[in-house]
């Protein structure tokens, strides 16, 4: 019987809406760990981006390049801000984040995190959607032990679902 | 433990026209879709199409592709999530297979579905397909079933799929 190598940490599925979401606590006795997020927002018809910060970090420490297709055009764009960008949704329209935290326990080295996003369905008056590809680094090398999801305002809303796996080394 | 095969299914000599999982149970968070294939027709590139519940209606998706010259993006609105000239077709090389991952999140929920997809069109040529697709499904039943298939032609033998649920 072959050994399990993805193990569920922790889940989430919002019955009512939430500020944000905190994964904390996290082990270190994993190698990498894979979060499932596929967030709802609060207003419709208005996009409300979705954030990510680790181990409470405020900083202009994330660092991304990404690609997107939104169905006519291809683009890429990079950044360094306080958060990573994970992408907008409304109350119908949700944002289908998975990010992999790559040997996140490390203390030798900045934290590579691997997201894709997926929202196919256009917010009326926006023109962010699509497939997106982003490469972020986070610029510490202290091993992640918490992990925040937020959005840029409102709530994140009832229905959205939350599931973090360790992927054991 | 988190992931678990339900099943995998290989083409035989007689070819197929799809590929299907059916009584998919409910008692997982996610589903992964793994899919090897190759078709019959007579060009080197076919779309392929995963719908599920038998559903052909209530699809959107958009991508991001590459093709070794250009990189381009796409919308669709098919009878199901399109991975746009993702499948080999019979004039592609010899003995290769395209490969192709979807993943779906919350499948056993009662909300609308999004649909995550990774694929390639492999092929010795200085054209080959690599995108990745944002998908989505509008109806609210839990998934209870999965199809793969390639427009307009039919799925050659070593087409192979397997299906795990994440739990």
């Amino acid at each position: 019987m072959p050994t399990p190598t993805y193990d569920l940490i922790a889940s989430n599925v919002l019955g009512t809406s939430a500020a944000s979401i905190t994964f904390s606590s996290i082990s270190s006795s994993y190698r990498d760990l894979v979060l499932v997020a596929r967030m709802f927002g609060s207003t419709p018809d208005v996009a409300r981006e979705m954030r990510l910060r680790v181990n409470s970090d405020t900083g202009s420490n994330y660092s991304s390049v990404s690609m997107n297709g939104d169905g006519s055009s291809a683009t890429s764009a990079t950044s360094t801000i306080s958060y990573g960008q994970l992408g907008t949704a409304d109350t119908t329209k949700p944002i289908l984040s998975i990010l992999q935290f790559l040997d996140y326990s490390a203390t030798d080295k900045h934290k590579p995190i691997l997201l894709r996003a997926n929202r196919p369905e256009v917010i009326t008056g926006y023109t962010t959607t699509g497939a997106d590809a982003k490469a972020i680094r986070w610029a510490n090398t202290a091993a992640i032990d918490t992990i925040l999801l937020y959005p840029s305002s409102g709530n994140i809303e009832a229905g959205s679902s939350f599931y973090l796996y360790g992927i054991v080394s | 433990m988190a992931m678990t095969l339900v099943s995998t299914v290989t083409v035989g000599s007689g070819g197929a026209a799809s590929i299907e999982f059916t009584g998919i149970a409910g008692t997982g968070k996610d589903l992964l879709f793994l899919f090897s294939g190759r078709d019959n027709s007579g060009g080197a590139t076919n779309d392929l199409l995963l719908t599920v519940n038998g559903a052909t209606t209530g699809y959107a998706d958009r991508n991001l592709a590459g093709n070794g010259s250009t990189a381009l993006s796409l919308s669709s609105n098919s009878a199901g999530v399109r991975a746009w000239q993702g499948g080999n077709g019979g004039a592609s090389t010899s003995n290769t297979f395209s490969n192709y991952q979807a993943y779906i999140s919350n499948y056993a929920s009662s909300v609308a579905k999004s649909i995550s997809v990774d694929s390639v069109e492999e092929n010795n040529s200085s054209t080959a397909v690599q995108q990745i697709v944002a998908g989505s499904y509008s109806g609210t039943s839990a998934i209870t079933s999965i199809k793969i298939q390639s427009s307009g032609a039919n799925l050659v033998q070593y087409s192979t799929a397997s299906l795990y649920i994440i739990s």
